[in-house]
């Protein structure tokens, strides 16, 4: 480092020195006199003096010379020759130049898109200082459906701050959508509630104010907020003066002590105000009871394993510590799972994001074989001017040095080509959501992807520039100056050579074909995928009643039945209800329920199925199917008997042989015997069984536990989400739904008013992403082959032109030439398809977790590429088979 | 030349630049010639330096920034281009004495083990 700032400097120092000749023989010349006067002060004649002077100091041409060549930038004129010469060359060739950059262009700027994307989702740390030492935990109960996500129970962290010694610090937070008022209008934003150790363990200091002290935590004290800094610039102008004033969240006042920097972000990067998270004793108390996210910052010295073996071990003592769940905890196979936070935050897009940037470089790599060939091709042109170079004397270095020059000249322009395409591509897939993609608010097209971009150019030039010197290099110069009267056939290392590149490219580019076909099929069958609703024809639109307002249930209910009654009446409104938890959405609750008679086996666990929330009309409007039983209707008010809608899952694991329709779910309430029912235990009679209702996902990784329904006039929801059916499209009804919502209470935000199809398609962006590129991908792969095929099958028929000119003489039909140029384009090509699909099998593993559906070896697609692949080879070897079944073999022997 | 019986020390590589950074250290600004008298009359007339040696090397040393040159009058009214020593130049003079020193304490071990 050191050295190259060195070399940076006296490469600067030299650049600004400049005197001029005349100066510096100015400066002798003062030499010259200073030295005779010295001499003439003791005692010399004037021109003795000078004489003597002029012998000691040597002569003033001598001098000039050598600082002449110190005045120089070492190599720096030879550089300047270099470009101009490499300039020259590519001008010369204007063809070559061409090809060479825009293949190099489209390949860099492919990857300089994906990079952006790779680098800011998987390569760079979270931004907070040593991100790799902060861990989340999750409890998971995959025995009781429960088998993804990070939750964890406050008592769990209570257990934690008292009994680990991993841990530097340690916080709890829990994210909720609430009203702000933003200019007067109020509008929903994530808020998280955090302990006050969130910061500490963040360790990022406020941009203006201060963070949360532990008082601010005190029940009935939380009532202060920290701003982000994009809510702080846009609602109150990035005023300083902000502190101290009031921001209303939810409709309770809030005191502003704080602004968090730009970059500030951890878990969630959407998150515009914090509020101190306050715990009631009962719920530090409650185990199991896993409603909050939990981070800890591991201590300098202790690795993730220890704190997973700490935590293990209080879990076990738990076990013990209360008896009473633990057979049931057992059962479920209940653990906890410590990952790294960032590593939670990508790892579901993390297989898909790789896979992807494999498939650039793979792209990448095409591109490079294809413009090796033609750096081939052109060096065989090339030989003879430098084996003439080299057999006058021309040093191997100074060569070496011109070549690469020249090389690097035009791979670093298609690098910046590249750079251009790229951020027109990387604009591409913002439209195409990835910023939907986790983190992907951070994604931008930044230095990092620039240096990346110019590095892969500059390395590919040095390594382009070699090869005409490798080419030339077993050649001994004499040859090549003999070679000139007969240069019929190529040489067979190199044609070797070039047809094993080609073989390459077909290799890659049906890996690639058939990774984008498998995850073309697999898109094409997870749209397939029975929801159990139909979501055309859907209008959503999601509200939360501010418990300050709406204080009673009766206050929520009033407003849901005034809302859906509007919303029905509009024209072309066939169906409309309310739900606390739309599909694909953001509000998951999964609780235990059991059933009236149902025995557990030995070992069985209990279930936690999914709890869905929805209003008479809903399931109507999603398109749901009942099985059996009825709907919920106006019958199903809070002073009915308590009722329940079931789903099939359910339905067959509670009662597999019988009709489910009139008995009875009840929730376990007993803390000392989950399985007893005890007079103030809560039963629900099932009155529907409907076809299961996708909720998180349409790919499920797990088995479901199913779900159960209630009404919600039985039980209240603050946070609910309208599903409008009309005949229409139903964005064309956005505005009417939000105006009749709102038509009951004005100050309400209305969010997230989009068609129910947008739900799914957000669900299943990062695969549609990932088909989207691969195709993309192999688009461009097939491309590159092509031309890679034409073009070694072109240079082959224009270098054994006289070969087939004789063959046609001595009575070869033309079609029989043809064939023969067809049938060399078809070997390579087939050998590029049989390599391609053994590499397929070692890609099996990668591959499979992609896919859905769908095998990695799954005949159709890859009959399909091959098919593609064949016949675009065969257009590729068309044109020049064509071309030489064409000579005019009288022409060219007579030539 | 009187000295002629003086045995000339062939001056090491880059030991002319140690030789005329401390120099500047020492004495402040320099013009050329006066940076050429001082070290022969330091080494006794050992060092002597002609101008195709001295002037290349004062350039190698403002090009890499560690001394300034700027043309001035000496005394006797005469134009002169001054040398000073630069912060860098003074930073660099450190470590090169440093290991100047060090191999000066090597060498000397050295050669008294060997005697």
């Amino acid at each position: 480092m050191a050295a190259i700032r060195e070399w940076i400097s006296r490469l600067w120092g030299t650049l600004r020195f400049k005197r001029s000749d005349a100066d510096l023989q100015d400066e002798l010349q003062s030499h010259i006199e200073l030295a005779a006067e010295v001499a003439q002060r003791r005692g010399s004649s004037p021109a003795d003096a000078r004489r003597a002077a002029r012998l000691q100091a040597g002569g003033i041409a001598q001098a000039m010379e050598a600082l002449r060549d110190q005045r120089k930038i070492p190599g720096a004129e030879e550089l300047v020759l270099d470009i101009r010469w490499g300039c020259r060359m590519l001008r010369k060739a204007p063809a070559f130049t061409f090809a060479v950059g825009t293949t190099l262009a489209v390949c860099l700027g492919a990857n300089a898109a994906l990079f952006a994307v790779v680098d800011h989702v998987l390569l760079r740390p979270l931004p907070v200082p040593a991100a790799d030492r902060i861990v989340i935990t999750g409890n998971r109960y995959p025995k009781a459906g429960v088998d993804s996500g990070y939750s964890t129970s406050a008592a769990d962290y209570v257990d934690r701050l008292r009994e680990t010694d991993v841990f530097e610090e340690q916080a709890l937070f829990k994210i909720q959508n609430q009203a702000v008022d933003k200019s007067g209008v109020p509008v929903r934003i994530p808020v998280m509630g955090v302990t006050p150790s969130f910061f500490r363990l963040a360790q990022v200091a406020p941009q203006v104010g201060r963070t949360f002290v532990d008082d601010d935590a005190e029940p009935g004290r939380e009532t202060k907020a920290i701003l982000s800094f994009a809510l702080w610039s846009s609602q109150f102008g990035g005023d300083s003066s902000v502190i101290g004033r009031d921001l209303r969240v939810d409709g309770r006042p809030y005191t502003i002590v704080g602004v968090m920097p730009k970059e500030f972000a951890l878990v969630a990067d959407d998150v515009l105000v914090w509020t101190p998270l306050a715990l009631t004793a009962a719920e530090k108390g409650t185990h199991y009871n896993d409603n909050w996210g939990y981070l800890a910052r591991l201590n300098r010295a202790a690795t993730i394993e220890q704190a997973q073996a700490e935590i293990d071990a209080i879990n076990r003592a738990n076990l013990d510590r209360f008896p009473q769940f633990r057979q049931v905890i057992l059962d479920a196979g209940f653990h906890t799972v410590v990952d790294g936070l960032q590593d939670s935050l990508v790892r579901d897009v993390k297989p898909a994001l790789r896979l992807l940037w494999g498939g650039g470089l793979f792209v990448l790599l095409i591109g490079c074989l294809n413009v090796a060939n033609l750096v081939i091709a052109r060096s065989r042109t090339r030989a003879k001017e430098l084996a003439t170079r080299i057999a006058l004397g021309a040093g191997r270095r100074r060569l070496f040095a011109q070549l690469t020059t020249e090389s690097i000249i035009l791979t670093l322009s298609a690098a910046v080509g590249g750079l251009a395409i790229g951020w027109v591509a990387l604009r591409a897939l913002v439209a195409l959501d990835v910023g939907d993609l986790p983190r992907g608010s951070e994604i931008a097209f930044d230095a990092t992807t620039i240096a990346f971009t110019l590095g892969v150019g500059v390395i590919a030039g040095i390594a382009f520039g070699v090869v005409p010197l490798v080419a030339t290099r077993m050649a001994v110069p004499i040859n090549f100056l003999h070679d000139e009267g007969r240069q019929t056939t190529t040489g067979p290392g190199a044609r070797r050579l070039r047809r094993a590149l080609v073989v390459a490219q077909v290799a890659f580019a049906l890996v690639l074909l058939v990774g984008a076909g498998l995850l073309f099929v697999s898109f094409k069958r997870v749209l397939l995928i029975d929801p159990g609703f139909r979501s055309d024809g859907v209008l959503t639109a999601s509200v939360s009643l501010p418990s300050v307002r709406y204080r009673a249930p009766a206050d929520a209910r009033r407003f849901t039945d005034e809302a859906l009654a509007r919303l029905r009446a509009l024209p072309t409104v066939a169906a409309a209800g309310a739900t606390d938890t739309i599909p694909f959405g953001t509000n998951h609750t999964n609780s235990l329920m059991m059933a009236e008679g149902f025995q557990l086996g030995p070992g069985e666990s209990i279930v936690s199925p999914a709890r869905v929330v929805v209003s008479p009309g809903y399931l109507e409007a999603m398109g749901a199917r009942l099985l059996a039983g009825r709907m919920f209707d106006g019958r199903d008010v809070e002073t009915a008997p308590n009722v329940a809608i079931i789903d099939q899952t359910l339905a067959e694991r509670f009662w597999p042989r019988t009709n489910p329709i009139g008995r009875r779910l009840y929730r376990p309430d007993d803390p000392n015997d989950l399985l007893a029912v005890t007079p103030t235990t809560m039963r629900f009679t099932v009155v529907g069984v409907i076809a299961p209702i996708k909720l998180q996902s349409l790919v499920e990784t797990q088995l479901s536990a199913g779900a159960y329904y209630f009404p919600l006039a039985q039980q209240p929801e603050r946070s609910l989400t309208f599903a409008i059916r009309t005949d229409m499209d139903p964005t064309t009804m956005s505005s009417a739904g939000r105006t009749a919502i709102q038509s009951v209470d004005r100050e309400l935000p209305v969010f997230d008013v989009q068609p129910m199809e947008r739900w799914t398609t957000k669900s299943i962006a990062s695969r549609r992403l990932a088909m989207l590129l691969s195709l993309a991908f192999s688009a461009i792969a097939l491309f590159l082959a092509a031309v890679g095929i034409y073009g070694m099958l072109a240079y082959l028929v224009a270098y054994r032109r006289k070969e087939m000119a004789i063959r046609l003489a001595l009575g070869a039909t033309g079609s029989a030439v043809f064939a023969l140029v067809v049938q060399e384009g078809l070997v390579v090509t087939g050998i590029g398809v049989g390599l391609g699909t053994a590499g397929i099998g070692a890609l099996r593993r990668l591959l499979q977790n992609q896919l859905f559906g769908v095998a990695t070896a799954d005949p159709i697609v890859l009959l399909a590429v091959t098919a593609l692949l064949g016949s675009v080879a065969i257009t590729a070897c068309a044109v020049p088979a064509w071309q030489a079944s064409r000579i005019d073999p009288v022409g060219m022997l007579t030539d | 030349m009187s000295n002629g019986e003086t045995r000339k020390v062939e001056i090491l590589q880059g030991t002319l630049d140690l030789m005329v950074l401390q120099t500047l250290t020492t004495l402040g600004p320099l013009h050329g010639y006066a940076l050429a008298a001082r070290l022969e009359q330091v080494s006794a007339g050992a060092v002597q330096l002609n101008m195709g040696t001295l002037y290349p090397a004062l350039m190698r040393l403002e090009q890499r920034g560690l001394i300034h040159g700027k043309w001035g009058v000496t005394d006797k009214n005469r134009r002169a281009r001054y040398y000073a020593i630069s912060a860098a130049g003074r930073r660099q003079l450190a470590t090169e004495k440093a290991d100047w020193e060090r191999t000066v304490t090597i060498m000397q071990a050295l050669m008294h083990e060997s005697s």
